[in-house]
């Protein structure tokens, strides 16, 4: 399975769109395109779309909590948007939904974070 | 008699053999040995391919570098070995070979080719023997180097007293070279692959203890199966009436994750020493891995296990780090997932867990399990919880194994060959298994 990342910066967020399931395979993709932003500088406020994954193993948990980690060490944050209901139980088990803000759209993940 | 009396001679008889050892042989013993990691293969092989160009007989000696011990292979029998002490062969030519590097020559003279003669590098009774019976005038002794280091010796001799040449010796010396970086390669390999054997086994699951009153299985599948250890972990531990019950994943598959889930489940050997309430435990564990300052987590169970004395009941105590919670099957068949949940252990700098409390009678069973359950991926999608729940009532009563062995089985089918992440079960039956017909 293909894992890809089209990055956006409708203002001062940054907008993540992954493409792909995140597993073993291709986690370690998400994690070089995340580490690469937050290392470049001024990507601190994450916004992750999970919107169209279908699969996120542990392995991937590992990669948004790496990312949260390093946001978190720039004063900034990781927030991610999720619908698909086998993600959200994921996150829900592992009390990952009190460690990210999780919003249904893009548009409201935007408009917490900046207002 | 000295190196130019001993120029060899193409004696009647020999018409067919080579009678030098021609430039080609290093090269073609090289290629010969290249294909083995098996250090004993690669020194058969290396004997086969000496023979007959460079010696009518030849024979290896490996040092053992944490002994010091000599491994004898070679001669007439292509299966013989032996040991020898390094005292044994202190003060012999061998040694200064195994010593330098540099190779000695024995030269014999003919009236006294007696066993006694050879020892100095054919330090075994029997190999001797051998070698004296063919009546050599030489015997080359040849260091094996590689690294800068001499891991052993290649001796060859030719019968029927034909010795061996100033351009033969520095032809067998470069072969003896090549053949050492190949002993030395599979000597490394095997080193390596002790090591890791050695790890690995610290990592295996643990072998499962007897509890009075309790049937305690587990099954693990790890996602690599040649490696035997994977990312999911079970552990179980306590003595008497105590016990605690470990169960959890670590993100990720194979060694890197394998190493995790031996820091894991030391790490809750050690805090339940100090702690038994499972709450207390994890928040203890979450400290411990945050402080590790990786993306690494971890989701567990963990179980305190109280049998009655009279084995008809026990008290389960546990608390859960981003994990699904254990699944209770009732000896009449009743099944639910207990209501426990908490934050995957090691990514906020503290947590807290919350305990939940279930009774288990005569029957009941308490089974703990991994993701890889849920997302076996199956030619109709996940295997999924609703699965497992509608399969288990089948199985009440029967035990916690045979519980066991039937998820397993189920999950198997499912997958029908596919990949698949590491699966593990920890299951408790109370009294083990009651009354059960199929």
């Amino acid at each position: 399975m293909e894992l890809s990342v089209v990055i956006h910066r409708p203002g001062a967020q940054t907008v993540v769109e992954v493409h792909g399931d995140i597993d073993i395979a291709t986690a370690p993709v998400l994690t070089r395109e995340l580490k690469a932003l937050l290392d470049q500088g001024g990507h601190q406020h994450l916004i992750i779309d999970l919107g169209v994954v279908q699969f996120l193993d542990s392995t991937g948990l590992g990669v948004l909590i790496g990312a949260q980690k390093q946001a978190a060490s720039q004063g900034g944050s990781v927030v991610l948007v999720c619908t698909n209901p086998r993600l959200l139980k994921i996150l829900r088990i592992t009390r990952l939904h009190r460690v990210f803000t999780i919003h249904p759209a893009v548009a409201d993940a935007l408009a917490q974070v900046t207002g | 008699m000295t190196l130019a009396e001993s120029a060899p001679l193409q004696e009647p008889g020999f018409e067919g053999r080579p009678a030098r050892v021609r430039a080609e042989l290093a090269e073609e013993v090289a290629v010969a040995l290249a294909g083995s990691l098996n250090l004993r293969r690669t020194v058969l092989r290396l004997l086969d391919a000496v023979r007959p160009e460079l010696g009518d007989w030849a024979a290896v000696a490996l040092l053992d570098s944490r002994t010091g011990a000599l491994s004898l292979f070679g001669g007439d029998d292509p299966g013989f070995t032996a040991m020898v002490s390094r005292r044994a062969v202190s003060g012999l030519d061998l040694e200064r070979v195994l010593r330098t590097g540099q190779t000695e020559i024995l030269h014999v003279a003919p009236e006294t080719a007696s066993a006694d003669g050879l020892v100095g590098l054919v330090p075994h009774q029997a190999l001797c023997e051998q070698a004296a019976a063919l009546r050599p005038v030489d015997v080359l002794g040849l260091g094996l180097t590689a690294r800068g280091m001499t891991l052993g010796a290649l001796v060859v001799l030719r019968g029927q007293g034909r010795g061996y040449d100033e351009d033969e010796i520095v032809e067998a010396e470069r072969l003896a070279n090549r053949a050492a970086l190949a002993l030395d390669s599979a000597r490394l390999y095997e080193e390596r692959s002790r090591v890791a054997s050695a790890l690995q086994a610290s990592l295996l699951p643990p072998e499962l203890p007897d509890i009075s009153g309790i049937q305690v299985a587990a099954r693990y599948r790890p996602a690599i199966e040649q490696l035997d250890i994977g990312g999911d972990f079970y552990d179980i531990h306590g003595v008497g009436d105590d016990w605690l019950l470990t169960l959890g994943d670590v993100c990720g598959k194979g060694v890197d994750a394998a190493v995790l889930t031996g820091r894991a489940r030391q790490s809750i050997r050690t805090a339940a020493h100090f702690e038994r309430r499972p709450s207390e435990l994890l928040s203890a564990l979450n400290t411990v891995f945050y402080e590790d300052a990786s993306d690494r987590f971890i989701t567990v169970v963990c179980a305190r296990l109280r049998p009655a004395p009279d084995g008809e009941s026990a008290e389960v105590e546990l608390a859960v780090g981003g994990h699904a919670a254990p699944i209770l099957l009732r000896a009449d068949g009743r099944v639910r997932q207990l209501e426990a949940g908490g934050t995957v252990v090691g990514v906020l700098p503290e947590a807290e867990y919350q305990s939940a409390t279930v009774r288990l009678e005569r029957g009941d069973t308490l089974l703990m399990f991994t993701d890889g359950v849920e997302e076996a991926r199956g030619e109709d999608g996940f295997y999924g919880l609703d699965r497992l729940l509608s399969l288990l009532p089948t199985y009440a009563g029967a035990g916690a194994d045979a519980l066991c062995g039937a998820v397993e089985q189920d999950v198997v089918e499912h997958l029908a060959g596919r990949p698949h992440d590491d699966i593990a079960l920890l299951a408790v039956t109370c009294g083990g298994a009651v009354a059960w017909q199929t």
